[in-house]
C-alpha cells in the first residue's frame, strides 16, 4: 500500500516542532528571567541594560565601578522602598549605621546616574521602557517617599509658623529671627527642617487670678507681667490642630507688677517673681511671696507685634 | 496640614506647572490665566497638556501674622528706590519701589521661603508621580514651569534644591528630572540678589541659592560618565518687558543689577510699546495706581508687569518650548 504525501509530511512536521521547542527552551534557559519589581529587580535591570549596550567595551572603568556598586548594593539587604535597614544594620552603632547608609545611598546614586544618563542614551525609547522598567518602578516608589517627607516638613513648618503658632512681638522677632536663627534648634537646620525652640520675651497685659484660688476668698485680681522663657513646638504629625494637641508649650519666669490692673509696669516698683507654664495658648502662672497666688491667661497680642 | 499638592491624570506626555507672583491668590484665582494659556495655544495643543498651579500666598500670610516684617521690608524698598532713581529719576524710583511691594519679602525670612520652596518641590514630585500613574515613564515626561515675578525667585530656589539634594529624587541626570523648559517671566532673581547682598547681616542667607558666590546660574548635575553637566532644564528662558521694573528694566533701560542673566539663558526682551506708555510720568502714574489699587486699578490693562500679556504674546514660542 502506497503512503500518501500527507503521511510522509507528518514526521517532518514533528521534527520541526521538536527543533523549535528545543531552541526556545535553550534560549529561555540562557536568559534568566528578571524579577519584576523591587530593589533587586531595579539593580538587575541596570545589569541587563549595561550588558545590552556593552558598557564594558564602551567605558571599561565605569563598567567596573558600576559592577562593584551593584554587587555592594546586592549584598546590602536593602529593603524595598529604600528602607536601608538590613539585619546587619540593626546591630550597628548609630554612627556606623549612618556611614553605611550614606555609602549605600552614594552607590545607588552612582548606579542611577550611569543608568539614567549614559546607558539610556545608548538605548532607544522602546528598549528603555522594557529593560529599565523595574528601575523606573523603584524610582517611583522612592519619589513617593520623598513626597511624603516634603509633606511632613511642610506640616512641621505649619506647626511652628502657621496660624496656630504663637505670634511674636518685635523683641522676640529680633531675638528669634535675627540673633538665634543660626542655631538649628531655633531656626532651620541644614535639611530645611524647623527647630523646635523659640525664645519667649513678652509682656502680658492681663493675668487673672480667679477668686477660687485665693485663700482669703476675695474677688478676681488682674496683673500685668513680663515673661521670659522658652517655647517648645511639638513638631510631630497631628499636633497643632486643637487644644488637646496644641502646636506648642512654653515654660519660663514671670515678673509681675505689684499694682493690680491691666497694662501695669512691673518695673515701676519692686516686682513679684514667679513662673509660668503654657499648653498651647492657655497659660498658668504662679507668683511667689507673702500672697502666693495662681494666675491664668491666654496667649494673645493686645497690640499686634508689640504685646 | 491644609495644603495638598494638586493631582490629576495626564492626557498625554506634557505637563506645565504655573507659579504665580506676589498677591492674594488662593486656589482657583489663576483659572482665568490657565484658560488664557489654553486659548492662546489653541485646540490642537492645549487639550494634551496637564496644567498645574501651585498657590502659596497663605504661607506669606502665616509669616506676616506671626512675625510682621513691615519695617525691614520698607528698608529694602528704600534701597531699591535709591538704586532705581539712579537709573532713571527719583519719581520713577519711588514708584518702582512701591510697585515692587512684597516682592522682596521672602528674603527676610528663611523659614518663609523654605516653606514656599517645599510646597513647589512637593508639587513637582506629585506631577511626576501623576505622569507615572498615567503610564508615562519618567524618561518620557515633558514637564515645564511657567513662573511670574516673585514666583520666579521661588522657582529658582526650588530648581537649585532639586539639582543639589538627592533626597528630593529630582536630580536632572540620576532621577531624569530635566524640565523641558522653565520660562521665567519678569524675574526679580537678580534684583533680590543685589538687595540681599546690600543688606548683609539683616538677610538670613542659609539655603539661599540666589546669593551663591557663583552668581545667578543654571543648576545642574554632573553626568559621571562624560563629566558634562546635565542642566535642570533643556530650555531656560527669560522673558522681560522693557517697561517692567520687576524684570530689571527701568523705562526701556536695562539695569544689570536687577536683570537675571545666567549663562545659557534664552533671553527675550519684549517691546512693550503696545501698552501706549508715552513717557516716564505716564509709567509712574500707572505703577503708582496699580501699587495702591492692585487688580482693581483703572490702569490694570496697561500694566507692564502683566502675566496675562506675557503669556498671550508669546504663546507660539511657549508651545515650542514645552513640546
Amino acid at each position: 500500500m502506497e503512503k500518501s504525501p500527507r503521511d510522509t509530511q507528518a514526521p517532518v512536521r514533528l521534527l520541526i516542532l521538536w527543533a523549535v521547542l528545543i531552541l526556545v527552551a535553550s534560549a529561555a534557559a540562557k536568559e534568566k528571567p528578571l524579577p519584576e519589581s523591587g530593589f533587586a529587580a531595579a539593580l538587575a535591570s541596570v545589569r541587563a541594560a549595561a550588558a545590552e549596550i556593552k558598557l564594558a567595551q564602551l567605558e571599561p572603568a565605569v563598567s567596573v565601578k558600576l559592577e562593584d556598586s551593584l554587587d555592594f548594593l546586592d549584598s546590602a539587604d536593602v529593603a524595598d522602598g529604600w528602607a536601608v535597614a538590613g539585619h546587619d544594620l540593626e546591630r550597628m552603632s548609630a554612627a556606623d549605621k549612618r556611614e553605611r547608609e550614606a555609602r549605600l545611598r552614594g552607590s545607588f546614586l552612582f548606579v542611577k546616574n550611569v543608568a539614567n544618563g549614559f546607558i539610556r542614551r545608548h538605548l532607544d525609547s522602546a528598549r528603555q521602557e522594557i529593560l529599565l522598567k523595574p528601575l523606573d518602578a523603584f524610582q517611583a516608589r522612592e519619589l513617593e517617599s520623598a513626597l511624603a517627607a516634603r509633606m511632613r516638613n511642610l506640616e512641621m513648618l505649619e506647626i511652628k509658623y502657621g496660624p496656630n503658632s504663637a505670634k511674636l512681638n518685635v523683641v522676640e522677632v529680633l531675638v528669634n529671627h535675627f540673633l538665634l536663627r543660626g542655631i538649628p534648634a531655633f531656626g532651620v537646620d541644614a535639611q530645611g527642617s524647623p527647630g523646635p525652640l523659640e525664645m519667649v520675651l513678652s509682656y502680658s497685659t492681663s493675668y487673672v487670678t480667679p477668686a477660687w484660688s485665693r485663700r482669703d476668698g476675695t474677688g478676681i485680681l488682674i496683673a500685668s507681667a513680663c515673661e521670659g522663657g522658652v517655647r517648645y513646638y511639638f513638631l510631630r504629625p497631628g499636633w497643632g490642630r486643637n487644644a488637646l494637641l496644641p502646636a506648642y508649650m512654653a515654660v519660663g519666669g514671670l515678673l509681675a507688677a505689684k499694682e493690680e490692673g491691666v497694662l501695669r509696669n512691673p518695673f515701676a516698683m519692686e516686682p513679684d517673681f514667679g513662673g509660668f507654664l503654657s499648653w498651647g495658648a492657655v497659660k498658668a502662672g504662679i507668683i511667689f511671696g507673702d500672697d502666693t497666688r495662681v494666675m491664668l491667661n491666654r496667649q494673645f497680642q493686645f497690640i499686634p507685634y508689640l504685646f | 496640614m491644609g495644603w495638598k499638592p494638586q493631582s490629576q491624570l495626564w492626557p498625554k506626555q506634557t505637563a506645565v506647572l504655573f507659579i504665580h507672583g506676589i498677591g492674594t491668590a488662593k486656589p482657583g484665582s489663576y483659572d482665568p490665566l490657565l484658560k488664557l494659556f489654553a486659548d492662546s495655544l489653541g485646540p490642537a495643543v492645549a487639550p494634551g497638556i496637564a496644567k498645574y498651579c501651585v498657590y502659596y500666598d497663605d504661607l506669606n500670610d502665616w509669616f506676616q501674622d506671626k512675625i510682621g516684617l513691615a519695617s525691614q521690608l520698607s528698608a529694602l524698598q528704600g534701597f531699591v528706590e535709591q538704586a532705581a532713581a539712579r537709573e532713571t529719576d527719583p519719581d520713577l524710583g519711588a514708584a518702582i519701589a512701591a510697585f515692587l511691594g512684597d516682592v522682596l519679602l521672602p528674603i527676610l525670612n528663611e523659614a518663609a521661603r523654605l516653606a514656599v520652596r517645599d510646597r513647589i518641590l512637593a508639587q513637582i514630585q506629585q506631577i511626576r508621580l501623576d505622569g507615572h500613574k498615567s503610564g508615562v515613564q519618567f524618561q518620557n515626561q515633558k514637564i515645564s514651569i511657567i513662573c511670574h515675578s516673585m514666583g520666579c525667585f521661588h522657582t529658582y530656589e526650588a530648581l537649585h534644591a532639586a539639582s543639589a539634594d538627592p533626597a528630593l529624587q529630582l536630580l536632572p541626570v540620576s532621577d531624569l528630572m530635566q524640565f523641558r523648559s522653565v520660562i521665567f517671566m519678569a524675574s526679580p532673581v537678580q534684583l533680590i540678589r543685589t538687595v540681599a547682598q546690600e543688606f548683609g547681616a539683616l538677610i538670613p542667607k542659609g539655603h539661599l541659592a540666589a546669593l551663591s558666590d557663583q552668581g545667578v546660574f543654571r543648576p545642574s548635575e554632573t553626568d559621571v560618565v562624560t563629566g558634562n553637566p546635565g542642566y535642570c532644564a533643556r530650555d531656560w528662558v527669560s522673558i522681560a518687558g522693557d517697561l517692567d521694573p520687576v524684570g530689571g528694566h527701568f523705562f526701556k533701560k536695562r539695569a544689570p543689577w536687577a536683570y537675571m542673566a545666567p549663562a545659557g539663558q534664552t533671553a527675550i526682551v519684549e517691546d512693550q510699546s503696545f501698552l501706549d506708555i508715552k513717557d516716564k510720568s505716564d509709567l509712574i502714574g500707572i505703577l503708582a495706581d496699580i501699587a495702591v489699587n492692585g487688580e482693581s486699578s483703572a490702569q490694570i490693562l496697561r500694566n507692564p508687569h502683566s502675566w496675562d500679556n506675557y503669556i498671550a504674546h508669546h504663546a507660539a514660542e511657549i508651545a515650542g518650548w514645552i513640546a
